[in-house]
């Protein structure tokens, strides 16, 4: 699996581990972590694949 | 890599996390509006403490004890009001909990910063018989529905929070 796709699944995964805590009981806390970290970590994982993705089909000669 | 596995990354790393994202907002605003969710923050325990005391003569605690407001007491009262009144609030909440965790500079002494809106205790009161036809209201009726005269100038104490 490339390097890419690898990190965009960390970043998404880190992304669901902190949504769980806010999901399963909210608190201030928990509620700051994934505004403040969760999101942006979805965010980043789907950058990195739409990168990836753009990144392969160029090399394909789609694009 | 195959076609299906992209497909399968798109839905793990594009779809799930919009639903993940969207039911966590939705789930955690609603239960943030909840009164044991304001008693999260140490900050608040004096005015929770007060909330709770079934001797307690502050209209908040008034209000709580006799279940005047059923539900989200803090947040009925503290929620502004009309189209953009709920996002507002939701997103000054925020920079609440940011001056908490110390990521903004946090007040000695904890203040409203803008007076109480006086639509705040119209929204419950005031289509009320009580409340419309009392000899006391009717004669400032006009300054109270201009937002020149607040309830609480009359109605005190709002908070008896003690050791504040």
């Amino acid at each position: 699996m490339p390097t890419l796709v690898e990190a965009a699944l960390i970043c998404s995964g880190l992304g669901f581990l902190l949504a769980m805590p806010c999901i399963i009981q909210t608190t201030p806390i928990t509620m700051m972590v994934f505004f403040f970290f969760g999101v942006p970590l979805f965010g980043l994982g789907f950058l990195l694949y739409a990168y990836w993705v753009f990144k392969d089909l160029r090399e394909h000669g789609v694009i | 890599m195959s076609t299906r596995e992209k497909l399968l990354l798109l839905i793990v790393l594009g779809v799930a996390p919009v639903l993940v994202g969207l039911a966590t907002f939705a789930l955690s605003f609603q239960r943030a509006e909840q009164v044991s969710f304001c008693a999260d923050c140490h900050t608040m325990t004096p005015w929770i403490e007060d909330l709770h005391n079934p001797n307690s003569k502050s209209l908040a605690a008034m209000h709580f004890n006799n279940r005047w407001i059923l539900n989200d007491q803090c947040y009925t009262c503290h929620a502004n009001y009309g189209f953009l009144g709920p996002i507002r609030t939701k997103l000054e909440s925020m920079g609440h909990v940011a001056r908490y965790y110390g990521l903004m500079k946090m007040p000695q002494q904890i203040t409203l910063t803008k007076p109480f809106p006086t639509a705040n205790c119209l929204q419950c009161h005031g289509q009320a018989a009580n409340w419309k036809n009392n000899p006391a209201h009717v004669a400032v009726m006009k300054p109270i529905l201009a937002g020149q005269l607040s309830c609480v100038t009359c109605h005190q104490p709002i908070h008896t929070p003690p050791k504040v």
